[in-house]
């Protein structure tokens, strides 16, 4: 059947086998050290700034963490290493020195960046996970208030790892749209744009406050940094940072994201409160099922407008107050209240995107879709043109549904 | 004959369409974004449809002489020794585009996925298995292609469907913003990729239905030029113009974003391979031509001595005609349309064709009862 040297030839591909798979490129598992996150921050005035600390995963950690699971306080499968370079990947090898295993970058999730070196400019990290072989494009992009590495200092709440527990925050950001945590080639691609400025999530590491500390407060919501005594902190993913270029220009608060994301007809899901149309000091809340917006530019010479048409719908998701708004005339209130608290937020957003002077909607890339000619003569002047633009929101809001109840039940 | 195999219409369209779509669609996108911007995809379009050009004149002349492959009507449309040496220039077409693939295939890998494995690796055994496929046949190598296009249409329609929540339409806007110029510019680059079915010219008489050519060759120029213009249109959709022509090889970031539920991810390794085999079928073809080409001008009774030779000048040009990835880019950009269409895939045909044709209006020759130089 086989000649000689075809025998000779088969017994050489096989004995090749054993000694070429992977080449060069060849790397075993137990020779890596997995990322999962990366910190970088910058220190003004260094020659070597940028201050990266990478999250690994202690392997046998994880299995470690599943069997004393009993024990109450097991050890978290997490490890950190920082150092300084004079550029990421600078630092990143310095790093190395403190390793006993290659650093392995295919199952980094998320890049975080301090307020400093956002403010220096994040096209240094996008260049960085671009051009990386290993890197994907999918990391999420994070910006922290302070210093990013001490997010990475944080113990896991819920999940085995600190990666794990960010990751599970950032899918669960849909169900409040009070965040938008976006990947990286889509913030390159904002950035790239000509006309539109890019945005990313912000996470934060507050002081966590025992259940008693917020009774004493007038504040529900986990408030910032007030209390000094109390060194525990958790995670708190909420706002947004906004930029100019690619520098960082200021936030947005969890309110004005939520704008934003109207603007840009990403609301998935989100819970509004709306005053109860009989009795304006009580509240009925809404849940969003469904969001829609469309942005035309209204370009009349030298007169730019916007006007932005928003479709939403939701569903009555809590009525504490008894007042029976089953009618038809009183959903009609309710659906206008509704448009009036979106609107509301809507403006809110705009208004502070016009301060900080940053087009995170892509007005002006509409001008340019629109109109490429004028806006190429406008480019320039475009962040002046934006800050004093006017814009006429229309919200159409429409209740469907009241969810299993239709009306209060009276009490007797 | 120097080949007894046949291959069926279907093959044909088959094996043209991996020959052009395997690597035009790693270096395209970038290129034809960078000159036409939105309109790459446009420009991608319209670029393809030349390769309908092409495969006119080679079917013209492939009638005209039934049962004969390029060299063979050459040397009887030019006489022997000018025919001999036009068809020597299209051996050292065919090899360059072989040494080409090879190198883009090099280096793509290197890039992509294994940097630090040297590119005479990739070179030598992409060139081996080539190798072995070119010794048994052009029948073999099509065959084996039956099998690699279903992986290449399947894995790409299934990038294309995995992306598509990430698709920004708004993207490919505005239409025209400079005029049509730049698309034209643009549209070089595709045009001389599809420029590439001049090969049809060499496989043609091993067709068991000749009549079919054109419908076969047009149909795969229209499948390849739908699937370029698919990819082109993905990737402006996903990263936008300016970031597709910052890219090295755009296709494998479009592939790279995929990431659904955490479940449907890094396809990456599933679509390289598809590539790699792929990538195998397009030198295969063109060392094919080469090693047959040598054949037929030197009468030999087999084209099969020739064939290693062939193939280690092809892996030794792969590596020395491009000094980085930066020069190949930019032959392949700037230069390489002129002079592949220019020459071989425009020039020397219509030539062909109207030397026959003169000569048989003009001086009364008939080609059919020709003899000489078989």
């Amino acid at each position: 059947m086989f000649k000689c040297w075809q025998l000779v030839l088969i017994c050489f591909f096989i004995a090749s086998l054993s000694v070429i798979p992977g080449c060069w490129d060849h790397s075993e598992i137990e020779e890596m050290a997995l990322i999962r996150a990366i910190a970088v921050d910058y220190v003004e005035g260094e020659r070597s700034p940028y201050l990266v600390t990478i999250h690994v995963v202690r392997p046998g950690g994880i299995a470690g963490s599943s069997e004393s699971a009993g024990g109450g306080d097991s050890e978290s499968p997490d490890r950190i290493f920082s150092a300084t370079g004079a550029t990421i990947d600078l630092a990143l090898q310095n790093i190395t020195f403190f390793l006993s295993r290659r650093i392995f970058l295919a199952h980094n999730e998320f890049v975080l960046m301090g307020e400093e070196a956002a403010r220096q400019g994040i096209y240094p990290a996008m260049d960085f996970v671009l051009r990386d072989n290993e890197l994907r494009l999918t990391n999420f992009l994070l910006i922290v208030p302070g210093a990013a590495h001490e997010i990475l200092a944080q113990r896991e709440q819920l999940e085995t790892g600190l990666s794990e527990e960010i990751l599970g925050m950032i899918a669960q950001a849909d169900e409040s749209s009070e965040s938008d945590p976006i990947e990286f080639f889509k913030i390159m691609r904002s950035l790239s744009k000509p006309g539109q400025d890019a945005f990313a999530a912000v996470i934060n590491a507050v002081p966590r406050q025992k259940p008693a500390e917020f009774a004493t407060q007038n504040n529900g919501a986990a408030a910032e940094g007030n209390n000094a005594t109390n060194t525990a902190k958790i995670l708190y993913l909420s706002g947004t940072a906004a930029f100019r270029g690619d520098k960082l220009a200021g936030y947005l608060d969890k309110t004005e994201t939520r704008g934003l994301l109207w603007l840009n007809g990403d609301v998935r899901h989100t819970t509004l409160a709306i005053s109860d149309p009989l009795k304006p000091s009580e509240f009925v809340s809404v849940y969003i099922t469904h969001s829609q917006t469309r942005i035309t530019p209204v370009i009349k010479n030298d007169n730019i407008s916007f006007l932005i048409d928003v479709k939403t719908e939701g569903n009555i998701y809590h009525q504490p107050s008894l007042s029976d708004l089953s009618a038809t005339e009183m959903s009609e209130k309710l659906n206008s209240a509704l448009s009036a608290v979106v609107k509301k937020e809507i403006e809110g957003s705009l208004q502070k995107m016009q301060e900080l002077e940053s087009d995170l909607v892509g007005f002006g890339n509409s001008i340019y879709r629109k109109d490429p000619k004028k806006f190429k003569k406008i480019k320039k002047q475009w962040p002046e043109i934006f800050s004093d633009l006017t814009f006429q929101v229309h919200v159409e809001a429409n209740i469907r549904r009241t969810g299993q109840l239709a009306k209060p039940i009276p009490e007797h | 004959m120097l080949e007894k195999g046949k291959i069926s219409p279907r093959q044909v369209v088959e094996l043209i369409f991996i020959t052009i779509i395997a690597t035009a669609i790693l270096i395209v996108p970038a290129v034809t974004a960078d000159k036409a911007g939105h309109d790459a995809w446009l420009a991608a379009f319209i670029g393809s449809l030349f390769g309908i050009v092409t495969l006119y004149l080679a079917i013209k002349l492939g009638n005209k002489f039934p049962d004969k492959t390029i060299y063979q009507y050459m040397e009887s449309i030019l006489g022997k020794y000018p025919g001999k040496l036009a068809s020597l220039a299209y051996v050292w077409f065919f090899l360059h585009i072989a040494a080409i693939v090879v190198r883009e295939f090099g280096d793509f890998m290197t890039t992509a996925i294994m940097v630090l494995t040297p590119l005479s690796f990739f070179a030598i055994s992409i060139i081996a298995l080539s190798a072995l496929a070119v010794i048994r046949g052009l029948e073999v190598i099509a065959r084996m292609n039956e099998f690699i296009i279903i992986l290449f249409i399947s894995f790409f329609l299934l990038v294309i469907t995995l992306t598509f929540n990430n698709w920004q339409l708004i993207n490919l806007l505005p239409f025209l913003t400079d005029g049509i110029t730049p698309v034209f510019a643009a549209a070089a680059v595709p045009a001389s990729w599809h420029g590439q079915i001049i090969a049809l010219a060499v496989i043609l008489p091993f067709m068991t239905r000749p009549k079919r050519a054109f419908a076969c060759g047009s149909t795969a120029v229209i499948c390849s030029a739908l699937f370029l213009t698919l990819g082109i249109a993905g990737t402006l959709a996903i990263f936008g113009p300016e970031m597709t022509a910052s890219f090295r090889f755009p296709f494998n970031l479009l592939v790279r974003t995929i990431n659904l539920g955490k479940i449907l991810t890094r396809f990456e390794v599933i679509v390289v391979a598809t590539w790699v085999s792929s990538v195998f079928i397009k030198t295969s073809v063109f060392y094919y031509c080469a090693a047959m080409g040598i054949g037929q001008i030197f009468n030999l009774r087999e084209y099969r001595p020739a064939v290693l030779p062939l193939g280690i000048i092809i892996a030794s040009l792969s590596i020395l005609l491009f000094k980085d990835v930066v020069e190949l880019v930019d032959f392949l950009t700037n230069s390489w349309p002129l002079y592949s269409i220019s020459l071989f895939s425009l020039g020397l045909p219509l030539l062909l064709l109207i030397v026959a044709i003169v000569r048989e209006k003009v001086f009364g020759h008939s080609f059919q009862e020709d003899k000489d130089g078989v």
